[in-house]
C-alpha cells in the first residue's frame, strides 16, 4: 500500500491510500499517521478512494488513529470508500462511528469545525 | 637469397599470402593502412610494417597477429644487423622462420589436435632454430606428456620444465659443461596444465635474441590450440553427459501411461514432474479382461540411464505378469525371479507395489516389495494410513517370499502412491515435507476430484519448497473410489502461511463461485465472503502460527447447489473460543482489535471449529448462496 500525504494547514492533512489495506500493511499505516500527530497534525481525511480491499486491521489501524486524534481535541474522517470497504464497515458498524463522506473535498471540508 | 631482410620478408609476405606488404621507416601519416604495426628494437622505432588490404581467408585478428610476427622477425634481424652487419645467415634464419611460423598455423588449426602434429613440428623447429632437439612437453595432475625431434628421456623433459619454472617464463643458456645449450620458453595457458617449447643444442653455439622471440611467438600460436582443444574436451565431455540425461528422460517419459483408463466409479489421476537428474520412479495402470484394474507403483534404485533402463524392464515385466492373470504377490514373486539375476550383477534392486482393484465391489488386493511411499485416506477414518510392505525389495533375495493384503474401500477413500520425492522434498531450512504434509494436504484436499487432489499435492510441495530446487522427481498417483462427487466445484489448495498470500483467497473463490453476471447483491455477497476468509486466514497466520515461519495454510473451497463451504487444515497453536472474542462487539467501544473474528461469524452461517489430535486445526465454514440474477 502505497501512502500519500497532502497537507492543507500546518494541523491538516488529507492522507492518500492506494493497495489493500490489510494485515500485511495496517501497521505501516498506523505508525505513518501518529508521526503526522506527533508532528502537530490534528484533523486527518483518509482517502479510499484507492483501496480496494480493508479488512480488520485496516479498520482497527483507523480505530486506533481515530481515538488519539480525538484525545487531543482532533478528528479523524474517511472519503471516497468504495462497494468492498463499506461491505468492511457495515459489517464492523464502524460505519455509526467513523464518519465517511462521498467525496474527498467533503470529508476536508468537515474534518475540521 | 639477398642481403636485405627486409626485402626477403615482403618477398615471403606476397609469396605466403598473396597480398603486398609495406615499409616504412616511420609510420605512414596520410593513407590509412588496413593495419600497421610499429617496429621496435630495444626499445627503438626502427620502422613500420602496413597492410591496405586483409589476405584473404584471414580475419583481422588473424592477419593482426601475423603482422606482429613478421615485425618482431624483421625487428630482430634489423637490430643484430646493426650490431653486425652483413648477417646473411640471420636473413635466411628470419626466411624459414617465417616458413615455419606460418606451417605451424597451418597445421594446427583451432580444433586440431596439437599431439597430432608434435612430433612433427618438433623436427621443423630443430631445422628452423638449427638446434639438434626440439620438444613440445605438456604437464598436468595426469602426468607428462611430450613429443620430441629426436628421442629424448622423461627425466631430462622434466628438467627442462624445471628450468624454464625457475626462469619464469623464458630460459635462455649458454652451452656449459656437460650440457648443450637451452632456449625453454613457456606456453601460455589459460585452461588447466603447464606446457613448455624446448629448444636443446644450438648448432651456431648459442641461441640469440631473434630465436627467442620468435620461440615465444611460437609458444603462444601452440598455447592458443592447446587451450582450444582442452575447452573442446570438456565440452565435449558435457555435451555427452547432458545427452545421456536426455536419452534417460525420454526412456522415463516412455514407461508413463500416455492416458489413464475411467472406469465407472473410479476417479484416477496422475502427474511426473521431472527433476534435473533422471530417476528410475515409474506407476502403471492396466484393465484387466475380467474387469478389475491393476494399478503398478515402483522405483529402481539409482539415477541416469541404467536406473532408466532397468524402470523399463521392471515394469514391462510386472505389467506382463498382472495381465497374465497373476496375482499382485504373485506378479511380485515372478518379477523377482525374472530380474534378481541382473539386478544382482547390478548390484541394485528395486522397491514395488501390484495392486488389484474390483471397480463393482472396491475390493482392493496388493503386494508391496519394500514399497512404502503409498497410502490409504480413509474417509470414516479421517486419516490416511499407509499401505504396508509385505516383502523384501526385488532383486535382493533369488527368491522372493509374499504375503497379499485385502480391504475393501469405502466411496471417497482415496488411494496416493507417490515417489519419495513428495515426502522428501526439502525447503531451505533441510525440513522435509514428510507424511505429515501429504497428510495435511489430504485433510484439507480430500473430498476434491482425483485430479485436484494431484494439483493440491504438487501445490504443496511447491509452497513447502518455496525457491529450494528439486533434486528428485515428483510423482503422484490418486485413485479416487466411490459415487460422484456431491459439489459442482471444488478448489483445493496450499499456501505458504504468509500475509503477502492473502489477495490469493480472492483468486481461490473465483475459482468456483464466478456468476456470468454480477449484480450489486452478488457483489456485496462476495465481498462478504472474501473478506470472511481473509480474517480467518489472517488470524492463522498471525496467531496460530505466530512463531512457526515456514509452515502452510491447506484448504479447500466447495460450491453445493445452495451452499459455499471452506474448510482449513493448519498445524498451529489450537483456537481457543472462551479465551478469544468472537461475538458481535460493540462500536461504542472503539475497538482497536479483535474485530476479524466478529466479522467472520457475523458473515458465515455456519463456523466450526475443531482440534484434530496431535497438532491439526480444522475450521470449516458454511454461508447461503444469495439468489442467482
Amino acid at each position: 500500500m502505497n501512502l500519500t500525504t497532502e497537507a492543507l494547514d500546518p494541523d491538516r492533512v488529507i492522507l492518500h491510500l492506494e493497495g489493500r489495506f490489510d494485515a500485511d500493511t495496517a501497521e505501516a499505516f498506523k505508525q505513518a499517521a501518529k508521526e503526522l500527530a506527533a508532528g502537530g497534525v490534528k484533523f486527518m481525511s483518509v482517502d479510499l478512494v484507492g483501496v480496494p480491499f480493508l479488512d480488520s486491521s485496516g479498520l482497527s489501524a483507523l480505530v486506533s488513529v481515530f481515538k488519539a486524534l480525538r484525545r487531543s481535541g482532533g478528528q479523524l474522517n474517511l472519503a471516497a470508500a468504495g462497494p468492498q470497504a463499506r461491505t468492511a464497515l457495515r459489517l464492523t458498524l464502524l460505519d455509526k462511528i467513523l464518519p465517511l463522506f462521498e467525496t474527498v473535498a467533503e470529508a476536508v471540508a468537515h474534518v475540521k469545525p | 637469397m639477398t642481403a636485405s631482410p627486409l626485402a626477403d620478408l615482403l618477398r615471403a609476405w606476397r609469396a605466403l599470402t598473396g597480398v603486398e606488404l609495406h615499409y616504412a621507416e616511420r609510420p605512414a601519416a596520410s593513407a590509412a593502412p588496413a593495419l600497421s604495426v610499429a617496429l621496435t628494437h630495444d626499445g627503438e622505432t626502427v620502422g613500420a610494417l602496413s597492410l591496405n588490404e586483409l589476405p584473404p581467408n584471414f580475419s583481422t585478428e588473424q592477419a593482426r597477429r601475423w603482422l606482429e610476427l613478421c615485425g618482431q622477425l624483421l625487428a630482430a634481424a634489423l637490430g643484430e644487423r646493426r650490431v653486425a652487419d652483413g648477417l646473411a645467415g640471420e636473413v635466411t634464419l628470419a626466411w624459414n622462420q617465417l616458413t615455419f611460423l606460418y606451417e605451424v598455423l597451418k597445421i594446427n588449426t583451432p580444433l586440431s589436435d596439437p599431439w597430432e602434429n608434435a612430433e612433427k613440428l618438433s623436427r621443423l623447429a630443430s631445422q628452423v632454430f638449427l638446434c639438434r632437439n626440439a620438444v613440445i612437453a605438456f604437464s598436468d595432475e595426469r602426468g607428462l606428456m611430450y613429443r620430441a625431434a629426436k628421442p629424448l628421456d622423461a627425466a631430462e623433459v622434466q628438467s627442462y620444465f624445471y628450468t624454464v619454472a625457475r626462469a619464469g617464463t623464458v630460459a635462455l643458456l649458454p652451452p656449459r659443461e656437460g650440457a648443450p645449450s637451452f632456449l625453454g620458453v613457456r606456453v601460455p595457458l589459460t585452461t588447466a596444465g603447464r606446457a613448455i617449447i624446448g629448444l636443446i643444442d644450438s648448432e651456431r653455439g648459442a641461441f640469440k635474441a631473434g630465436d627467442r622471440q620468435l620461440a615465444e611467438s611460437l609458444a603462444e600460436q601452440i598455447g592458443t590450440v592447446m587451450d582450444n582443444l582442452t575447452l573442446q574436451r570438456e565440452l565435449t565431455a558435457s555435451l555427452r553427459m547432458k545427452h545421456e540425461l536426455e536419452i534417460a528422460a525420454e526412456i522415463q517419459a516412455s514407461l508413463l501411461p500416455t492416458h489413464l483408463p475411467q472406469p465407472p466409479g473410479i476417479e484416477l489421476a496422475g502427474s511426473v514432474m521431472p527433476a534435473a537428474q533422471v530417476g528410475g520412479d515409474f506407476y502403471d495402470v492396466v484393465e484387466l479382461d475380467d474387469g478389475a484394474l491393476g494399478v503398478l507403483v515402483g522405483d529402481v534404485a539409482g539415477k541416469g540411464i541404467p536406473a532408466a533402463m532397468f524402470t523399463t524392464l521392471v515394469r514391462t515385466e510386472l505389467r506382463g505378469q498382472l495381465l497374465a492373470r497373476s496375482t499382485p504377490g504373485l506378479a511380485l514373486q515372478r518379477t523377482n525371479t525374472a530380474l534378481h539375476p541382473d539386478l544382482d550383477r547390478l548390484e541394485t534392486f528395486a522397491t514395488a507395489l501390484a495392486l488389484r482393484l474390483n471397480p463393482n465391489t472396491r475390493e482392493v488386493t496388493y503386494a508391496s516389495a519394500g514399497h512404502t511411499t503409498s497410502l490409504r485416506w480413509q474417509v470414516a477414518m479421517h486419516a490416511p494410513s499407509q499401505l504396508q510392505s509385505t516383502a523384501l525389495p526385488l532383486g535382493v533375495l533369488p527368491e522372493l517370499k509374499t504375503s497379499e493384503r485385502f480391504f475393501t474401500a469405502r466411496p471417497g477413500d482415496v488411494i496416493v502412491l507417490y515417489s519419495d520425492g513428495v515426502t522428501e522434498a526439502e525447503n531451505a531450512h533441510g525440513k522435509v515435507f514428510g507424511l505429515e504434509g501429504l497428510a495435511d494436504v489430504l485433510f484439507a484436499a480430500h473430498p476434491a476430484p482425483a485430479g485436484a487432489i494431484v494439483q493440491a499435492i504438487l501445490d504443496g510441495v511447491a509452497a513447502h519448497r518455496r525457491t529450494q530446487a528439486s533434486r528428485d522427481d515428483v510423482t503422484v498417483l490418486v485413485i479416487k473410489l466411490g459415487q460422484p462427487n456431491p459439489a459442482q466445484a471444488y478448489r483445493p489448495f496450499v499456501l505458504p502461511a504468509e500475509l503477502s498470500q492473502l489477495p490469493r483467497l480472492d483468486e481461490l473463490l473465483a475459482d468456483v463461485f464466478d456468476p456470468p453476471v454480477m449484480t450489486p447483491s452478488l457483489e456485496t455477497w462476495r465481498h462478504e465472503v472474501v473478506l470472511a476468509v481473509t480474517e480467518l486466514a489472517s488470524n492463522i497466520i498471525r496467531h496460530a502460527y505466530a512463531d512457526m515461519p515456514g509452515s502452510r495454510l491447506h484448504g479447500l473451497f466447495a460450491l453445493y447447489d445452495e451452499w459455499l463451504t471452506m474448510d482449513t487444515i493448519d498445524n498451529g497453536h489450537p483456537f481457543d473460543a472462551a479465551l478469544t472474542p468472537h461475538g458481535p462487539v460493540d462500536p461504542q467501544t472503539l475497538p482497536e482489535r479483535g474485530l476479524g473474528l466478529p466479522i467472520l461469524y457475523s458473515v458465515m452461517n455456519t463456523v466450526q471449529y475443531r482440534r484434530l489430535p496431535p497438532n491439526r486445526s480444522h475450521w470449516h465454514l458454511e454461508r447461503r448462496l444469495p439468489p442467482l440474477a
